[in-house]
């Protein structure tokens, strides 16, 4: 009697596989984004002052009591970084595993339906010649001021560049034999979609870490021209309130108000970007 | 010309050893074996000079130097047709323009008339040098890759299954003017038709 | 005949979905000014309260109505007035779409040739290595925003290498001597950063291309034909990889545009990017709209144009 013996690894196994693949510079930068991670579920719990907390002295310079010293309003500039954590990251997770949601299942619907596919190909089409940038910047200005509207801008306008590139994918997979097998077998959605999902899932993970870099620099950019929700204050905010300093460019109060926050931003989107970094085939849009 | 004794090539999984293969300069050589015996590798070891398989050999040396001691510089002295070099060509550049660049890379001079009897003799019409690849058929175009890899002057010519792709009318041309080289450039010639090469070469080694 | 007419079709319905989109869109919007969905929102925000505003959006006629007054508007050219500046859009954009041009125009032609140029190079290499992929890859990822406000902080002010902002110094005009001397000293920086921000893009994408175009056949046998490596990277690799380089630069010109937007808000340079900063900083919706059509129309316009060159490059052999 043969016994047939599932390939498919259990998922410890198949993270142990994937670690043991990286390089050190990824798993460094993995690392470092787990610790982002971290950062942003605990980090706003070791924050010595609330964030709306402005009950301190204006602009005190760096000690013991103000690791980073205050803003103009008196709040502790450590607690709002911390808290920016929570908030930046949050936007970023959201946004970008939206857009990749909503860009992966129009794809996929687009390949199984190609009648309905023809015009969402037209439609992606149109939107990515418009400089999806400066769409956002639009709707995010009219529409009120929330976290939730920034969200949904960022992902209504960058499905389009995981929807091509998920399209192609798709199309050639659905292609393969087994996918036709399937289909041939009188398989329904559900089974297709499994299957493609089963091959395409490193394309899914890469796109959702492209389009979450993606919207760190959506966001952070948003909240340089002062839209968002000004009481939530992402490093994108804090950056802007920064700015808004009069004196920023003439003394050094830039070095604690708005190197952190620049620091975090960068780091993030350079991990993440190193991440998905691939030396033999490096990633283009 | 060419002088390998005991020549064992090691590629991937296979390991493969060769009889003594000795050319002459002058001489016309044919290789001749079935598919997978080795002929590829065998090219590959004398004409790829970033060939990843391991040689062991007792001598190997192509054209007066061990064969490890050559890089690119080679073709300064040589030329090699591949298999299938129907696309050897770049699509986005004349023909014209292809020869003339061959030429001068190899310092060599425009001259019109050996150029129009080689092509002559090749069966290409010389109004095809206006055109591009892509126009050409694939026997126009293995002949033409063949005519850039003559007039580089070589002293030393390995051609590998040139009689693929090419029916039998123009066969017989190349057959003509391969013999018309012989003299003076070195012949290695590598095919699976025995009756080809027979009727170019001195003698064939079987592989 | 038959393409060229297909052609003018399709980019006539994407000008028409454009149009659509600027006027539907803040309609839609909730908490918007425009919205339909929403009224309660209407009487809050300032700036929809006053007499321009009301002249030129009408938001209490009935939608259709609105819709045939804003194509009314469009025809004439009448891109309503700004609520901050009390100035006619279409003025205020005409006067500073020559300097975003100039400044994309010239980030792009320095750009592109060097991103190529370097993709190419580093990909006919053997050592992988020196194309210094990773440091590529996250200068591509920082927002050009944080990349423009320090490189102003840092080399402006601190160093004071650049001068701060503007285009030239106030009060110089075109005729005077040392004009040109002081535009070129101000769009020094910005130009850099653009510079900066696009290379990545390109070369990545050249590298790639470079390294699958490495093994073809033809490639090969120009080294065996001895043919030099610059003339293989110029007129081998280059005009092979051009079709989809072409696409690739599509895409790139437009993120471009945006990307002179955001330096020319960081540097007050007056182009429209200047505009954007004052229309989202007062809620001018006029503003905001105007800009927005004009950078999509553009945005259309270098696609059309980079379909063109994309169709005659593909018909030529």
């Amino acid at each position: 009697m043969n016994v047939i013996h599932s390939d498919r690894l259990s998922l410890g196994a198949s993270l142990l596989r994937w670690w043991s693949a990286l390089s050190i510079s990824k798993r460094v930068c993995s690392v470092i984004c787990l610790l982002y991670l971290l950062m942003a579920l605990f980090g706003p719990v070791f924050a010595p002052y609330g964030a709306d907390d402005f009950s301190s002295s204006s602009l005190l310079p760096p000690s013991w009591e103000h690791l980073l010293g205050t803003d103009e309003m008196g709040h502790d500039i450590f607690s709002m970084l911390l808290q920016g954590f929570r908030l930046s990251i949050g936007v970023s997770l959201l946004a970008g595993g939206g857009s990749t949601l909503v860009g992966t299942l129009l794809a996929f619907a687009s390949c199984y339906f190609p009648r309905v596919g023809g015009l969402i190909r037209h439609l992606a089409n149109l939107m990515l010649i418009l400089p999806e940038m400066v769409v956002i910047l639009f709707v995010a200005i009219f529409a009120a001021p929330t976290m939730a509207n920034t969200v949904l801008a960022i992902v209504f306008f960058s499905w389009p560049r995981v929807f091509r590139i998920a399209h192609a994918k798709i199309l050639a997979c659905m292609g393969k034999n087994k996918v036709q097998y399937t289909l041939l077998l009188g398989g329904n959605v559900l089974d297709v979609a499994r299957k493609v999902g089963r091959d395409l899932y490193p394309v899914f993970g890469t796109l959702l870490v492209l389009q979450c870099n993606r919207a760190v620099t959506y966001e952070t950019t948003l909240a340089f021209f002062g839209i968002g929700d000004p009481l939530l204050k992402t490093w994108g905010r804090l950056i802007r309130s920064a700015l808004n300093y009069e004196n920023f460019f003439y003394d050094t109060t830039f070095l604690w108000y708005l190197l952190p926050a620049l620091l975090c931003v960068v780091g993030f989107v350079a991990s993440l970007s190193i991440l998905i970094f691939d030396e033999d085939r490096i990633k283009d849009d | 010309m060419i002088d390998l004794k005991e020549l064992t090539i090691s590629y991937g999984q296979k390991t493969i050893a060769y009889p003594e293969i000795q050319v002459s300069p002058g001489e016309a050589v044919g290789l001749f074996g079935q598919s997978g015996c080795g002929k590829t590798s065998l090219l590959n070891a004398l004409c790829e000079p970033d060939f990843s398989g391991k040689l062991h050999y007792r001598q190997a040396r192509l054209m007066g130097r061990d064969l490890q001691d050559w890089g690119w510089e080679r073709f300064a002295h040589m030329s090699y047709l591949p298999q299938f070099a129907q696309s050897s060509l770049n699509p986005k550049m004349p023909l014209r323009a292809q020869m003339r660049l061959v030429l001068s890379s190899n310092q060599r001079p425009w001259e019109e008339d050996r150029l129009r009897r080689l092509l002559e003799q090749l069966k290409l019409d010389w109004t095809l040098l206006d055109r591009y690849p892509g126009t050409l058929s694939g026997g126009q175009r293995q002949r033409m890759v063949l005519v850039l890899n003559l007039i580089k002057g070589p002293k030393l010519l390995i051609l590998d299954e040139p009689s693929s792709a090419l029916d039998l009318m123009t066969l017989q041309e190349m057959v003509e003017c391969l013999l018309q080289i012989k003299g003076h450039t070195t012949l290695l010639l590598v095919a699976h038709q025995r009756a080809f090469l027979e009727k170019v070469v001195d003698r064939v080694i079987q592989l | 005949m038959k393409r060229g007419a297909a052609f003018v079709a399709k980019y006539l319905i994407y000008l028409a979905l454009i149009v659509c989109i600027s006027f539907f869109l803040p309609r839609l919007l909730p908490g918007s000014p425009l919205s339909v969905l929403d009224e309660s929102t209407v009487s809050q925000n300032m700036g929809a309260s006053s007499q321009a505003f009301q002249a030129y959006y009408a938001p209490d006629r009935p939608l259709p109505e609105q819709f045939v007054r804003y194509l009314g508007h469009l025809f004439q050219g009448d891109l309503g007035y700004s609520l901050t500046a009390k100035r006619p859009v279409l003025e205020m954009i005409g006067q500073s779409i020559g300097w975003s041009l100039l400044l994309a125009g010239l980030s792009l032609a320095v750009g592109i040739p060097l991103g190529i140029w370097y993709g190419i190079r580093a990909g006919m290499r053997e050592n992988r290595r020196s194309f210094r992929g990773v440091a590529l890859v996250v200068l591509q990822g920082i927002p050009v925003v944080l990349l423009a406000t320090v490189a102003q902080l840092v080399l402006c002010y601190q160093l004071q290498i650049f001068p701060k902002r503007g285009a030239y110094c106030v009060g110089m005009t075109p005729g005077e001597p040392g004009y040109w001397l002081d535009v070129l000293a101000h769009m020094a920086l910005p130009l850099l950063i653009m510079t900066l921000t696009e290379i990545p893009s390109i070369a990545i994408f050249a590298y790639n291309s470079t390294m699958r175009m490495k093994g073809e056949q033809f490639v090969r046998m120009a080294n065996y034909l001895q043919i030099p490596q610059k003339v293989i990277r110029r007129r081998y690799i280059l005009p092979n990889i051009l079709p989809e380089l072409l696409g690739k630069l599509s895409i790139q010109c437009i993120t471009c545009l945006a990307g002179t937007l955001f330096v020319e808000s960081v540097f007050s340079y007056p182009g429209i990017g200047l505009l954007l900063r004052t229309a989202t900083a007062n809620r001018d919706y006029t503003l905001m709209q105007g800009i927005l059509l004009v950078v999509c129309v553009l945005g259309l316009v270098i696609s059309g144009i980079f379909d063109l060159l994309i169709h005659r490059n593909a018909e030529k052999c």
